[in-house]
């Protein structure tokens, strides 16, 4: 029996390694190389797996931009149990291995895979149904489009929600619903707990809807209080949903390979929506849950769509928290989940009126693109000469119609599979870059490039600068990946003395070393130190001394030794969260000039230490520990009552 | 009732020889016309032919990268049995003869029709009307067209014999004897020369025999013995050329397109692979010709039959059904880095990734289409056809009305408008057929297939008075008054040439001992050492460099051809061989690289030797070396040393080359890197070298016991075996 109940989940798991064999199975390809993925992601998962590594939870990020919290969202969290295993795998040399990092996006895309694979058989869905559903939700869509580990994750657990939220499961749904909210993405976690509650108020189940909230929202209050109080909630300028929405034209990139750009690529193929529209045609009358993951992808639609509808721009206004999530076109996870859901019920072929209709239609709408490709290849148009944009969709779209009016529905779903993957194969492996392929070169050399320039900085850490990058010269985020710290632009009170580019500027006209490679290391003429002591106009500041004794990413200590009362400043960007103390006293921190922290000393020799400990991560680790127990006893209680 | 057995391969015959009329008929088209037929297939031939009529097997090449094994290389074919046919011919003047070279084309698809009416005949049990507008349709059109370089074409003459027996294996009396020949027409196709088509016959095939297994051991257990008959047969007729070729890749660098050539060990780069994938639009060019680089055209009246076929065989007909996944799963893995099939087989299944063309696993559909389109011509009296008749008219009057508006609107160009039209009579003629069922309906349909294919394949033969096309088997001829000279000189040297000015194996072309070939591979051990530094061209007595221009400054000019190509002389060009007395040892090909490029005149007094080295005598001068015999297989020379020294041949050093010295076998030392060495005693002395591969020996020893194998399995079948019922 366990036998059998294993089998098609490791088949799935199976079918997503050999997808993803690239990663696995070879040295020539990357992920890494995906937008956001080399310049930022990578750079950050390098120093926070450092800071696990020394056995200290990654809260601060000392080296961007004069500091700032990694509790906030759209980057990975070290809070959340899977990232943090894979922080705290073996380096290599110092550096997080290409292999594990490989292993890893698999792995959450076979989660991914598993959780649809669940949610599919809880709809009574047959195992082969239940894999392609799997494959099309793991595999397709802006999810996997983004290669966003965090977005992924968060991805994991949308299945497993609306399975639960569907067998009216309140406290399993809360459960998944608290969980999804823990890997750093606010997208994925906040448009899923607004269907959830939409779904809830339609079906009026609204002890269920409050017990769901509370529950997730407790459970991730891990990740919401700290994001909360660190500004992880504030309203973002609409103009930024706008460049991050899917635009109407944008949604013919689901079944046109690569029509969409790169990032929010929402392609799953003909084949997948097809089946998808037959599986809902023939479903809609009978079962409630395709009515209902109708609404859920409509809702998934309106919120990608973004700024290109009057709804999310009432919703950003509204609708607490929705004005911070910045990315709309993460919200079309949900239509993608229906989508996978409907394509499973479409390959039973459940129901024999509707298979016919549908297999008439796509026999027409395959010749229609297959005669539309004919004439556009003799025409030498573009569109056809490339990639067969529409030519392969229209053959196996073709293939899928036949299916539908001679397959016998044991093979059904498997042929329909196997055409999916031939369908999302065309679309995605074009973002696969070969690191042989001269025509486009690989970003992530870039990032063993500067090491000439880093061993220099190194050497003059010692009068502690901060570092001004060229964004034109360098174009990921240096700081983290090197352990150096930075500061996007001059300014004297972040102690910026040196200019890494190609070229001087009027500021950093010093050449102090000239790197291998093009990159160049330029001084500025005055530096100001760090830390420093700042006093009232009326007081002397001769005789000050303010020193590092202890520096760590989310921890520092300084000895000062003033003239007069006057305020420290560190050099690090004021952020809400610091604890610190002189002479352990707690005293509190100021935003001084030019956003730079501060910290009141007396006169004389004393002893400041400054933690990164915000008060939301107490209390939201409390509130989560407290919905875990909460959850686990109801559910166990649940559990009782059911025998 | 004999007689009437071979009329239709005997009409097969014929419309070959009719469709190729322009090669065989005229004298005025060749297909050697094309780069790599006149640059590099051609003087292999040559050289093969040469050593044949000389009474010798051509299995060491002297001409190229100071010598490398030609039967390791594979391409050659050498023991292919289709160019021993084109060897056994007649020279003219020594050379090939150009009518020898047209037959044995021709003959190469003549047998693949043949194959294919066979596997339709035998394997499907289709009629015979049925057969030959397949056979047609898989010899003429699709890959075997495409890929038209005899050493891919000839293997794919082999895989409908083998798949023919695999499926009686499956379906007969006499598993065992089935899937024995299965197996041996496998190991056969292995001889062909190239690798690729093998590699995907033999994958599909082993697929193939699983699936059987899953699906068919329950009731016929004997598929476990026919499977392990075809493995077992496969072995010992392939071992042949697999063994040779196995062992010069782990010796050789493979160019595959890549910046740098590939080891044995190395994985061909996947982009390579995703270069030469089939794109999306190759589905389209399976009946609408779309230049592809491979191009699996076979036309639409065929793609059109294998419709039908599959229309009517599929709930009755288990094969039908094979053919459609067989057919399938080779447009998956065709289409390479655009799909999902063949990725994980590269990165999973050992050798795979050798074959770096996934387009070419198109073949595999060329045969179920056709194999399908037979089905379809049996079944033409079906009442479907009305439907695939109105379906066809429909799509013919479309496109021939889309035609007539885009020619109104003066959007006629000679780039579409030859497909288009083409791909419309297609329609049209099976529309009619259909529609009509005529009573000589397969002649009409094989007539549409021939006209369609002839579109892919025999259209575009170069006619060689044509002024203005590039004559590049014409390049061979030109410079003769170089060879002239040449011969003329005295003495044993090699020969360096601009491969730009003269593009094409020069060497086995002309019968002088080259430094480079255009050859799809190189000896590891002459690319370790810097293959084109100068040093290395002095050591490896570079004697004459053919150029307008010359290479190096110290060159001194002799002669000028009439082509305005020149003979430059290299004054520091060493002996062919020599006796030194002093012997260091190094490590690896790194500091044998280092003492070559440093140790300068040096190397004419001393060697160097992987491990210990053999302990000689130092003495002056006073040795005295002469060649007394030179074949490619064996070289002798006649040695007189002062004292006990090292004897240094710079002919490549390989496996299977053997040291006498009077007689008895001494150890032959990997000499200077790359080069021969062996000890030699004062005083005169025999020394011979000799090419004996060990890999070969056991190749032939297999291939005899195939066939003695298939002999007897052949003769202990029963007459008298109940007919095969019409289950496939």
């Amino acid at each position: 029996m366990l036998k059998r109940l294993a089998l098609a989940p490791v088949l799935l798991v199976l079918l997503i390694i050999c997808f993803d064999w690239r990663l696995v199975f070879s040295k020539e390809f990357t992920w890494l190389e995906a937008p956001g993925v080399y310049e930022r992601t990578l750079p950050l998962l390098q120093f926070q797996a450092g800071e696990v590594h020394k056995l200290r939870l990654p809260l601060w990020d000392p080296y961007t931009n004069g500091g700032q919290p990694l509790l906030t969202w759209d980057q990975p969290s070290a809070l959340y149990p899977p990232h943090l295993a894979l922080l705290a795998m073996p380096f290599k040399s110092g550096w997080l291995r290409q292999s594990t990092l490989h292993w890893y996006f698999v792995l959450i895309q076979c989660a991914m895979a598993l959780a649809m694979y669940a949610f599919a058989r809880s709809l009574g869905q047959s195992e082969s149904a239940s894999v392609l559903a799997g494959c099309i939700y793991a595999l397709g869509g802006v999810a996997a489009a983004s290669q966003q580990p965090h977005v992924m994750h968060a991805c994991v657990w949308v299945p497993l929600v609306f399975r639960y939220a569907f067998s009216r499961d309140a406290v399993r749904t809360g459960l998944c619903l608290g969980l999804c909210w823990l890997p750093g993405c606010l997208e994925v976690p906040l448009f899923t707990t607004l269907a959830v509650i939409a779904l809830s108020a339609y079906r009026a189940r609204w002890r269920d809807a409050i017990l769901t909230l509370g529950l997730a929202l407790s459970i991730g209050a891990i990740a919401i209080l700290p994001a909360w109080q660190l500004g992880g909630f504030t309203s973002v300028n609409y103009l930024l949903h706008q460049a991050s929405s899917l635009h109407w034209m944008a949604w013919l990139g689901l079944i046109l390979p690569g029509f969409a750009p790169q990032v929010y690529d929402p392609y799953i193929g003909a084949v997948a929506l097809s089946l998808a529209v037959l599986g809902f045609a023939g479903n809609w009358r009978s079962c409630v849950e395709a009515r209902w993951l109708a609404g859920i992808a409509a809702v998934g639609i309106i919120t990608a769509l973004g700024a290109s509808t009057v709804l999310h721009g009432v919703a950003y206004g509204l609708v607490p928290g929705v004005s911070a999530a910045q990315t709309p076109a993460y919200g079309s996870i949900l239509f993608h989940l229906a989508i996978a859901t409907g394509a499973g019920w479409g390959a039973q072929l459940a129901s024999d009126l509707w298979r016919k209709r549908v297999a008439v239609c796509l026999c027409a709408i395959g010749a229609i693109a297959i005669f539309v490709s004919a004439i556009g290849w003799t025409l030498r148009l573009k569109f056809v000469e490339g990639s067969g944009t529409i030519l392969l969709p229209g053959f196996l779209v073709l293939a899928l119609a036949l299916l539908l009016s001679k397959g016998q529905p044991r093979n059904a779903a498997t042929t329909a599979l196997i055409l999916f993957l031939a369908d999302l194969a065309n679309g995605v492996n074009p973002r696969w870059i070969s690191r042989y392929d001269k025509e486009r070169p690989r970003q992530l050399t870039q990032l063993a490039r500067d090491f000439d320039v880093v061993s220099y900085l190194q050497r003059a850490r010692n009068d502690l600068p901060r570092v001004v990058i060229d964004p034109e010269a360098i174009t990921y985020n240096f700081g983290p990946w090197w352990g150096i710290e930075t500061y996007p632009s001059p300014d004297p009170n972040y102690s910026t003395s040196l200019w890494v580019s190609r070229h001087p500027t009027a500021e950093f006209s010093r050449l102090l070393y000239k790197g291998n490679h093009g990159i160049d290391v330029y001084g500025a003429d005055e530096a100001t130190a760090r830390p420093r002591i700042v006093h009232p106009e009326s007081c002397a500041s001769i005789g000050d001394q303010a020193q590092f004794s202890k520096r760590l990413a989310a921890s520092i200590q300084i000895d000062t030794e003033a003239a007069c009362d006057g305020i420290l400043l560190t050099g690090n960007r004021y952020t809400p969260g610091w604890r610190t103390t002189v002479d352990g006293k707690s005293v509190r921190p100021q935003a001084s000039v030019g956003g730079v922290q501060g910290i009141p000393v007396p006169r004389g020799h004393h002893q400041v230490k400054a933690v990164f400990q915000p008060v939301g991560l107490f209390l939201g680790s409390v509130l989560s520990a407290l919905g875990l127990a909460t959850a686990w006893a109801l559910a166990r209680r649940r559990r009782i009552n059911y025998s | 009732m004999t007689l009437r057995r071979f009329r239709f391969p005997a009409l097969i015959c014929a419309i070959v020889i009719c469709f190729f009329w322009k090669l065989v008929l005229t004298n005025q088209y060749t297909w050697l016309q094309a780069p790599d037929f006149a640059s590099q297939l051609l003087p292999w031939y040559q050289f093969q032919a040469g050593e044949w009529h000389a009474g010798r097997i051509p299995l060491w090449n002297p001409y190229e990268w100071t010598g490398q094994s030609l039967i390791g290389q594979a391409q050659p074919g050498v023991v292919d049995p289709l160019n021993l046919l084109l060897y056994a011919a007649p020279l003219k003047n020594g050379w090939i003869s150009q009518w020898a070279l047209h037959w044995f084309f021709v003959a190469g698809y003549m047998a693949g029709a043949l194959a294919f009416y066979a596997f339709c005949r035998r394997g499907l049990l289709l009629s015979s009307p049925a057969s030959l507008v397949a056979c047609l349709g898989y010899a003429l059109g699709g890959i075997p067209a495409s890929t038209n370089w005899p050493q891919m074409m000839h293997a794919t003459i082999w895989g409908p014999l083998a798949l023919l027996f695999q499926f009686r294996a499956v379906r007969d009396a006499t598993p065992i004897r089935h899937g024995a020949y299965s197996g041996a027409f496998l190991g056969i196709m292995w001889l062909s020369g190239h690798h690729q088509i093998p590699l995907y016959f033999t994958f599909a095939s082993a697929a193939l025999w699983i699936y059987f297994l899953y699906t068919r051991f329950v009731t016929k257990p004997g598929i476990l013995r026919a499977a392990c008959a075809a493995g077992l047969f496969l072995v010992l007729f392939g071992t042949l050329q697999i063994l040779p070729a196995a062992e010069y890749g782990q010796h050789a660098l493979r160019w595959v397109g890549h910046e740098d050539p590939v080891g044995w060990q190395d994985k061909v780069p996947y982009n390579i692979h995703q270069q030469f994938s089939m794109r999306p639009l190759g589905l389209l060019s399976v009946f609408l010709k779309t230049n592809e680089q491979y191009e699996p055209f076979m036309g639409v009246t065929l793609i059109v039959l294998a419709a039908l076929g599959i229309a009517t065989g599929w709930q009755t007909r288990p094969a039908v059904r094979w053919l459609v996944w067989l057919g399938s799963a080779a447009i998956l893995y065709a289409f390479g880095a655009n799909g999902f099939l063949q990725g994980p087989l590269y990165a999973l299944l050992p050798t795979i990734e050798k074959a770096r063309v996934p387009a070419v696993a198109m073949i595999l559909f060329n045969v179920a289409a056709a194999a399908l389109a037979a089905y379809g011509v049996d079944r033409l009296q079906a009442p479907i056809t009305r439907i695939f008749a109105r379906i066809c008219g429909t799509i013919a009057a479309l496109m021939m009305t889309t035609a007539v508006v885009l020619a109104m609107l003066r959007y006629i160009h000679a780039s579409w408008t030859s497909e288009w039209i083409l791909a419309t009579f297609g329609f049209a003629l099976t529309a009619a057929v259909f529609y009509l069922k005529p009573r000589w309906a397969p002649a009409f349909l094989a007539a549409g297939i021939l006209i369609e294919v002839s579109f892919l394949n025999g259209g575009d033969w170069q006619n060689q008075s044509m002024p203005k096309r590039e004559h590049f088997a014409e390049q061979l001829a030109r410079n003769s008054d170089i060879a002239t000279f040449l011969y003329a000189r005295p003495g044993n040297f090699r020969v360096r040439h601009n491969t730009v000015e003269i593009p094409f194996s020069f060497g086995n072309w002309w019968g002088f001992e080259t430094l480079e070939a255009f050859d799809a591979s190189i000896p590891k051990e002459i690319w370790d050492i810097d293959v084109f530094d100068r040093a290395l061209e002095d050591f490896a007595s570079i004697r004459y460099y053919l150029s307008k221009e010359p290479l190096h400054p110290d060159l001194v000019p002799l002669f000028t051809s009439a082509s305005g190509l020149r003979v430059f002389e290299n004054p520091r060009a060493f002996a062919r061989a020599w006796v030194v007395h002093r012997v260091l040892s190094v490590a690896n090909a790194d500091e044998a690289k280092a003492w070559m490029k440093s140790a300068g005149d040096a190397r004419k007094t001393e060697a160097v030797v992987y491990g210990a080295a053999p302990a000689v005598d130092a003495c002056g001068d006073g040795d005295i070396v002469q060649f007394t015999r030179r074949v490619p297989n064996e070289i002798s020379l006649q040695v007189n040393a002062a004292c006990k020294g090292l004897l240094v041949l710079n002919d490549a050093w390989f496996p299977g080359w053997d040291a006498l010295v009077d007689g008895r076998r001494q150890k032959l030392y990997q000499t200077d890197g790359f080069v021969r060495g062996v000890v030699v005693d004062k005083g005169p002395h025999k020394i011979v070298f000799i090419y004996r591969p060990v890999s070969v020996g056991i190749g032939a020893a297999f291939l005899l016991l195939g066939c003695v194998g298939i002999a007897i399995l052949t003769r202990l079948s029963k007459p008298g075996t109940p007919k095969a019922s019409r289950e496939c």
